[in-house]
């Protein structure tokens, strides 16, 4: 669980990453002022922060000169998608850049991206009687340590990232066996079906008619 | 071949033909007086000299001796002798026979037929020279004697070579002078030509500032003054063009910049609901959230029609009574200004101008909404009104933020907003100044704002047409 900063002059945007944030799991809070930004910091301690660039106050590419330093990753959100807006971010050091309109599998994928990268997020995940440990490779039920392939555990994986977010298969099928993969999503129920029996996962991994499936985990 | 090319030939042309014509008419005029005057002359020297012979052969006659051939060579050959030096020959025919003859090469000649009493003139080429032929008969009792008097008049023929030899000189010396002046002059008279060309030729290639420089008060000059307000003209529209065309695009790029962020959350979280298990608390704000960002793109829909379809529609100019419309105005944004407290102050008394009721209201309506957001709670905007210049003046004031220079040069452009988070909180989509600006622009109107951070905004509207 990660401590997020979301600074974003939109209600509805700030809102709408939030929800997402806490869905998978971590902590939000939202500034809606460039002003204010720098007074959270010291106060929130975040482990990342999500940066809108035009702001009321301060805008965000004279924050990010002022976050560098201290090391916290800095994800840009924004309106702005020129080109030499995105070099202009990503110079300054920001570890990614997001362009409105975005979607939201995306944002939280790669502020999970992110977190991994600075270790930030939680290598266990626990469910229960199960643990999975990310870094590791390794899950456990109940203490018995439970083989599974390596496209078992990717799955695995997409759906802890993406917990209480229903993934289609076409999406399940771009992220665990990647885009020019030519199988069909009967591939993906049949994984699912083996994770359910290993794990005893029957209830967690929820199928969502019409749309694929979903790890739900108790908020 | 240019036009000065042309020039130069056509003139060199006729000045040529002109010379050549008249040198030619002026020879060959000299000539035939010259050779007028050589016959006369021979027809006199015949005459003494025939004179003269008859003389002699009367002198002879008196001696009785016989007039035979040869005593007839012997009579005329003194005056042969005499004569030959001067180029001057003769001829004698006694009735058939030619008696005499000492024309210096083979000529033999033949009798020439003429009466008695009568005199034959003749010109006549004998190898190459050119002799003149006078011949007739002698008086009774001699008339059976032909005395032909011969004169070389090759003088006059070589005359009438050289005059065409200096002719043909003086003329290709003077062509030679005539063509560089008239080139000197050609060149100099096309050179505005040129210079037009350059600059049409400039301009062509995008440079439409290029002018041409010509102070010549002749064709010329009204060409180049012409061409140059055709220059003037083309390089206004081609301006204003280029900067319609900027607006545009910062236009369609500020429009979609500015339906990003509610599109965004619109499909967020529309995806939020279909795919995440949501709480229901969770399912009502993202509910409420895609209403109001649904509204929020409407409203900009409909302003936006507003700004381009406002001056299509019928519009009916018409005496309007400010202080009335004030007075809906001041309805409309009642509870505007009770929520954040501000007093609106003045009134528009008997003023009048000439417009569309709905869009002066909609005018007046932006420009208060605008000044009681800039406005600190609790504040006050005041409207004044008076006649100036024969217009009317009215000025929208308030005493909030106000913004700097560079700023109120960009506030009516559309999607500009000073405050931006402030401003959309408060539902605006950045378009009322631009509509403002718009509805002044049918109405004749100025419309300028003068602003000082911190101190106040004070709108000023001036209506030509009361």
């Amino acid at each position: 669980m990660a401590n997020i900063l979301i600074v974003e002059d939109e209600p509805a945007i700030a809102e709408l990453v939030a929800i997402h944030a806490r869905m998978a799991g971590h902590q939000a809070l939202i500034v809606y002022d460039g002003d204010e930004v720098v007074n959270s910091i010291e106060k929130q301690r975040p482990d990342l922060i999500v940066l809108d660039v035009m702001l009321p106050g301060r805008d965000g590419f004279s924050l990010m000169k002022q976050i560098e330093p201290i090391g916290i990753p800095v994800i840009f959100l924004t309106a702005k998608d020129r080109l030499d807006d995105k070099i202009s971010g990503l110079k300054l050091g920001a570890d990614d850049y997001i362009v409105k309109p975005f979607e939201t599998i995306e944002l939280i994928t790669r502020i999970e991206t992110v977190l991994r990268r600075y270790n930030k997020n939680t290598n266990i995940f626990v469910l229960d009687d199960l643990q999975v440990r990310l870094n590791e490779h390794v899950v456990t039920l109940a203490g018995q340590e439970i083989e599974l392939t390596i496209k078992e555990f990717e799955l695995l994986k997409a759906l802890i990232d993406n917990k209480n977010l229903a993934l289609s298969r076409d999406k399940l099928l771009e992220l665990v066996w990647g885009y020019d993969y030519m199988g069909e999503t009967r591939t993906v129920d049949v994984h699912i079906q083996r994770l359910r029996k290993k794990l005893h996962m029957e209830d967690a991994i929820k199928t969502v008619f019409k749309l694929g499936y979903r790890l739900e985990v108790p908020r | 071949m240019k036009f000065w090319q042309k020039a130069f030939f056509c003139v060199l042309f006729v000045f040529l033909l002109g010379v050549d014509i008249m040198g030619y008419v002026l020879t060959e005029r000299s000539y035939a007086l010259n050779l007028e005057y050589a016959l006369t002359s021979a027809k006199t020297e015949q005459q003494i000299i025939r004179s003269s012979v008859i003389e002699s052969i009367s002198l002879v006659e008196n001696n009785y001796t016989e007039l035979n051939a040869e005593n007839l060579k012997i009579i005329i050959s003194p005056y042969a002798g005499f004569y030959h030096n001067q180029g001057i020959y003769f001829q004698l025919y006694q009735d058939d026979t030619l008696v005499f003859n000492n024309i210096p090469n083979s000529y033999s000649g033949t009798k020439f037929s003429v009466s008695k009493q009568q005199i034959h003139t003749e010109v006549k080429d004998i190898d190459g020279t050119r002799y003149c032929f006078i011949a007739g008969y002698l008086d009774q009792p001699h008339d059976n004697l032909q005395f032909v008097y011969i004169k070389d008049m090759q003088s006059l023929t070589g005359y009438k070579a050289q005059i065409i030899e200096t002719f043909t000189i003086i003329s290709i010396v003077i062509s030679l002078f005539l063509s560089v002046i008239i080139l000197v002059l050609l060149i100099s008279l096309t050179r505005p030509f040129r210079k037009l060309n350059a600059a049409a030729t400039e301009i062509s290639q995008g440079h439409y500032n290029k002018r041409v420089d010509l102070k010549s008060h002749d064709e010329i000059g009204d060409f180049a003054r012409s061409f140059n307000l055709m220059a003037d003209h083309t390089e206004k529209h081609i301006n204003e063009l280029s900067q319609m065309t900027e607006n545009k695009q910062s236009f369609i790029d500020n429009l979609a910049h500015e339906i990003r962020t509610p599109i965004t959350a619109i499909v967020g979280y529309s995806e939020l609901l279909k795919y995440a298990n949501c709480s229901e608390a969770e399912k009502e704000t993202a509910v409420d959230h895609i209403i109001s960002q649904s509204k929020r793109i409407q409203n900009m829909a409909y302003k936006l029609m507003d700004l381009a379809y406002m001056g299509n529609e019928n519009i009916v100019m018409l005496p309007i009574e400010l202080e009335s419309v004030l007075q809906d105005v001041k309805a409309a944004l009642n509870i505007r200004l009770r929520e954040k407290q501000v007093n609106l102050y003045g009134e528009l008394g008997q003023l009048t101008i000439t417009g569309d009721e709905e869009l002066i209201k909609s005018l007046f309506i932006n420009l208060i909404e605008n000044a009681v957001k800039a406005s600190p709670a609790e504040g006050k905007v005041e409207i004044r009104g008076k006649h100036e210049d024969g217009g009317v003046l009215i000025e929208i004031t308030d005493y909030g933020k106000g913004m700097d220079k560079k700023e109120t040069d960009k506030v009516i452009e559309p999607f500009y907003r000073v405050d931006k988070s402030r401003s959309r909180s408060e539902g605006g989509v950045g378009l009322g100044l631009a509509i403002c600006a718009r509805i002044c622009q049918i109405h004749n109107a100025a419309l300028n704002i003068n602003s000082e951070i911190g101190s106040g905004t004070t709108v000023n509207l001036f209506f030509t047409t009361p």
